[in-house]
């Protein structure tokens, strides 16, 4: 009962709160923007109070009056304490950074303080995300986590950043709409590609005999697997140990993984190819990426995977940044 | 955030607490609990150095039960405070094994505060406060301990920070002290039984008042309306009125007899005298007054001889107002009864007394002054006044009268009586105190126990009652100077047996007066401040009605607050102030906005800066650098001040290239 006033009361502060400020890059926590209510363990205090002073009147005990007052002087300056923590928190957002659908999508923040008290114990969280506790020091670089259910681009919403420190008895809270986002690919999904084709050729199972043993591209350290014939031996008589020699083919020929070729739903697809494009990029292959009327030539590098992921999280969602 | 588990310095401070906050009672804890409260404490160092488990279910289960059988033992049906506190301490080192998480560690805290605070139903000196104090701050660093990271381990912190907080409470605890209306208790309570004390008893035999001199305990304490003490001679505090004699012993008249007596008709003159009387606990029920007072405090009762009685035995300090009459005339007219009631004797016992008295009264011829300078003449020629008498035989008053002749206040008072009933003058004995010292530090008049004094009443012939004391005839310095300092000139041994080393010097002396007179202080502003109250705050506030008070209460509260806050929001500023890279950013911020463009509060610096590259071709080199250098610096792993640092002169060198610009 109690918890769900709280819950609704968090909720619309938090749309409040949302509402009055711009998106931004980078805010300073100010008074107006932070909100302070006793926690269930100031509510407890409260009770204690109440239970003192009772005490000091029944027994008509000036110094358990005291006491009592003294307590309630604590409670006030606590609530500035607890305030203070939080207030002149500088936060900015760097980036976000790409994920895989179905992971947690990082935000890198900066945060600062430049009070003369350092806080501590501050929680930071997205609505969507895991809870982030850490005393602030100087300047910290921190990454804070946000659950990315679905490919595209992952707006976090809302953080919330509360702490109850130092008595745990009021909580200070505050709601920051950050302008940032970023890029969910889809989820990968392993499976056959049946339909991959290189260039020139309509269908060739190429892929998975990419490894030639015409042409000697260098060595590698010996894997269990291997075929003992790579072995060279001359080197491991240098004493450099086990070395396996590299063939490839000299020119790969380029792979075209296209969306209308691929089985399953578009979302199936998508998450096919995606597979698809990692396991090229990490075999260093290079490969081509045909989405509906949308071509991208056959690359190689780093570059060309993190295009051809970009263009998988955004296919049909009618946004090409 | 509640289950959090709290540092291993937490649980330290968490043991303290509980031993502080325990300390206090050990005064009248039945031994058992301090001893099971240990062990708890060292059951939980020892899971605390990782050699015991927590304990299994069943043996907390045995620790409860026995618990609890142990306290329906010590207390049985009597449910006082005492009982309360026993169990919550109970309770506490009970919960003190399982503390481990942050709920666990809430509760204890806040019930070992309740606990705190019910050590100023058993003790209230001043000293008691001080170590309350210190342990609230020790409760407070405990509090913060559990809310700081768990794994940090320093000491220091959390009572700085406790510190912090507690300081500025102080003042606020101060203004709501003075400030919070007192209010009476919602339901009465039962006080604890009664504690051994000295005082006086309701009847006299002799040597009852020189034991009680014997004693240096504090009785009452007086101040009086302008500072202004009586004289010595005047100091007379009377508690009980003894007209009954069985031959040995003087005691108050029955009830049945009591009803008999009228009660006594006051006429005084103007001089009157107000001042205020804070009694120790004597656990009797008889109050003291000045000689002679005209109405009762609240909840007091005067008996028909004009001695105070309260509503119930004094088992607390408690503090009263009364006016006394200085000149006044007391029941001029005796009826019968009441003139048979004071002239009663035993009818037989102490024959050679009741020859000296009828001889006596041939002697004056049947005037009762002149019988009266008879009798205070041969006190003072034959008689020592001394706290070591001897024992008196059967004949009390003939062996004292006849051989023994050294007596102390009541072997004076008592013969003196029996003198005078046995001529028919009516006659009583008074008891109550003598004298007192003066406290110059704080203005008030201390009666001790070995003050306690017996004298007379005589009843004459249109003076109606007298107060006539036998010992100003044998020792007169003793009525003008306190008991102690009249038998430290005598060096009576008597006095000085039984009491161990005692401060004389003169230097010692005015520190020990010193030292009782912040006791006084400590007493009436706070312990007693509720009868200080409401003329303190008419004087302060020109009045007392609620808005006065509420107003009184929030400007200064608010005051404290906000000093508090602005004391943290200077901390920021000065903090922000003392960062020289920021404040280089925004002068070039001001003066390339207004020469080109203004940077917009969502562009980073570094955008902002490539934009004007274009607009400042000059510059280009520099503020490329510029923006490069910003970018490395805030997307840095590690804060990199060499970075910051490197800043500083491209910025000093915009700005002054900005300025041979305009």
């Amino acid at each position: 009962m109690g918890e769900s006033i709280r819950k609704r009361l968090q909720g619309r502060v938090r749309r409040w709160a949302l509402r009055r400020y711009p998106r931004s890059r980078s805010v300073t926590l100010t008074q107006n923007r932070i909100f302070i209510l006793p926690t269930g363990a100031g509510a407890g205090f409260m009770l204690l109070l109440i239970l003192l002073l009772l005490m000091g009147v029944n027994y008509e005990n000036n110094l358990i009056y005291a006491i009592t007052f003294l307590a309630t002087g604590v409670f006030l300056v606590s609530c500035l304490h607890t305030y203070n923590n939080l207030a002149g928190t500088r936060l900015q957002v760097l980036r976000g950074n790409s994920c895989f659908a179905g992971e947690q999508a990082g935000f890198e923040l900066e945060l600062e303080h430049p009070g003369g008290n350092r806080p501590e114990q501050l929680c930071l969280q997205f609505e969507q995300g895991l809870p982030l506790i850490l005393d602030l020091h100087e300047r910290q670089h921190v990454e804070l986590f946000c659950a990315a259910p679905a490919r595209g681009w992952l707006e976090p919403g809302g953080l919330k950043l509360e702490t109850t420190f130092p008595l745990g008895l009021f909580r200070a809270w505050t709601w920051l709409d950050l302008d940032v986002r970023a890029l969910v690919y889809p989820k990968p999904i392993s499976g056959e590609l049946p339909n991959a084709r290189r260039s020139g050729q309509s269908d060739l199972d190429g892929v998975q005999n990419r490894e030639g043993t015409d042409d000697f591209t260098g060595l590698e350290r010996f894997q269990s697997g291997m075929s003992l014939r790579q072995i060279d031996w001359k080197s491991y008589a240098r004493g450099r140990g086990l070395q396996a020699k590299q063939f490839g083919d000299r020119q790969s020929p380029d792979i075209w993984l296209d969306l209308d070729n691929t089985p399953g739903t578009l979302e199936q697809r998508l998450s096919r190819l995606t597979h698809w494009v990692l396991e090229l990029s990490r075999r260093e292959q290079r490969f081509g990426l045909r989405l509906g009327s949308r071509e991208l030539s056959p690359a190689q590098g780093e570059q060309h995977r993190h295009e051809a992921l970009k263009r998988l999280a955004l296919y049909g969602r009618g946004e090409d940044t | 955030m509640i289950g959090v588990q709290i540092s291993r310095t937490a649980v330290m401070l968490q043991l303290a607490s509980f031993t502080a906050v325990v300390l206090p009672h050990l005064t009248w804890l039945p031994l058992w609990i301090p001893l099971l409260a240990l062990a708890m404490v060292v059951t939980r160092m020892m899971i605390h150095a990782g050699r015991w488990p927590f304990p299994h279910w069943l043996i907390k289960l045995v620790l409860i039960t026995g618990s609890v059988a142990g306290l329906i033992v010590s207390f049985g049906g009597n449910a006082g405070p005492e009982a309360m506190v026993a169990l919550l301490i109970l309770g506490l080192a009970l919960k003190l094994i399982e503390i481990y998480h942050r709920r666990d560690a809430l509760i204890l805290i806040f019930v070992a505060l309740f606990v705190l605070a019910t050590a100023f139903l058993f003790h209230e000196s001043v000293w008691v406060a001080g170590y309350v104090l210190l342990a609230v701050w020790l409760l407070l660093a405990s509090l913060c301990a559990i809310h700081q990271h768990q794994g940090r381990s320093d000491w220091l912190a959390p009572f700085k920070r406790a510190g912090a907080i507690l300081l500025p409470a102080l003042p606020l605890m101060l203004l709501l002290f003075l400030l919070f209306p007192r209010l009476d208790p919602f339901w009465s309570i039962e006080i604890s039984a009664p504690r051994a004390t000295t005082g006086l008893s309701d009847s006299m035999s002799p040597g009852d008042v020189s034991d009680l001199a014997l004693s240096d305990a504090l009785a009452f304490r007086v101040s009086f309306d302008g500072n202004e003490p009586p004289a010595p001679l005047e100091r007379y505090w009377r508690a009980l009125v003894l007209s009954r004699f069985d031959g040995r012993t003087w005691s108050q008249a029955s009830p049945e007899q009591r009803s008999r007596l009228r009660n006594e008709k006051l006429v005084s003159d103007e001089r009157a005298i107000d001042y205020e009387i804070v009694l120790e606990p004597s656990g009797m029920p008889w109050l003291l007054a000045l000689d002679l007072p005209l109405a009762p405090a609240q909840g007091q009762r005067m008996t028909p001889f004009r001695t105070l009685v309260n509503a119930s035995p004094v088992e607390r300090r408690t503090q009263y107002r009364l006016t006394s009459a200085r000149g006044y005339q007391l029941q001029p007219l005796l009826t019968q009864q009441e003139l048979q009631h004071y002239l009663q004797l035993p009818g037989r016992g102490n024959p050679r007394s009741r020859e000296l008295a009828d001889q006596w009264w041939q002697q004056s011829g049947g005037d009762p002054q002149q019988f009266i300078r008879l009798l205070m003449t041969h006190f003072n020629r034959e008689f020592v006044y001394t706290l070591s008498p001897g024992a008196l035989g059967r004949d009390g008053i003939d062996h004292f009268l006849f051989q023994t002749r050294r007596g102390y206040c009541e072997h004076f008072a008592g013969a003196t009586v029996f003198l005078l009933r046995a001529a028919g003058i009516p006659a009583r004995v008074v008891t109550g105190y003598q004298g007192g010292e003066w406290n110059p530090y704080e203005n008030y008049l201390q009666l001790r126990q070995y003050d306690a004094h017996a004298w007379t009443e005589v009843w004459l012939e249109g003076q109606g009652w007298v107060r006539l004391d036998p010992t100003a005839a044998v020792a007169p310095e003793r009525l003008e100077a306190s008991a102690e300092r009249f038998f430290m000139q005598r060096d009576d041994m008597g006095f000085w047996a039984g009491r161990g080393f005692r401060l004389q010097a003169d230097w010692a002396r005015r520190l020990q007066q010193r030292y009782e007179a912040f006791n006084f202080a400590w007493h009436r502003w706070v312990l007693d401040y509720q009868s200080q109250q409401s003329s303190l705050l008419k004087d302060w506030l020109g009045g007392l009605d609620y808005w006065r008070m509420i107003l009184a209460l929030m400007l200064p509260a608010t005051a404290v607050l906000m000093a508090v806050m602005g004391w943290q929001l200077r901390q920021r500023l000065h903090r922000a102030r003392l960062e020289p890279l920021e404040r280089d950013l925004l002068r070039l911020q001001m003066l390339l906005g207004d020469a080109f463009l203004p940077r917009l509060p969502s562009q980073s610096l570094s955008a902002w800066l490539k934009l004007l590259v274009q607009q400042w071709p000059e510059q280009r080199e520099t503020l490329e650098r510029l923006a490069q250098l910003d970018e490395l610096q805030r997307y840095a792993r590690q804060p990199n001040p060499a970075l910051r640092q490197q800043m500083r002169p491209l910025i000093a060198q915009l700005i002054s290239s900005i300025r041979e610009r305009s």
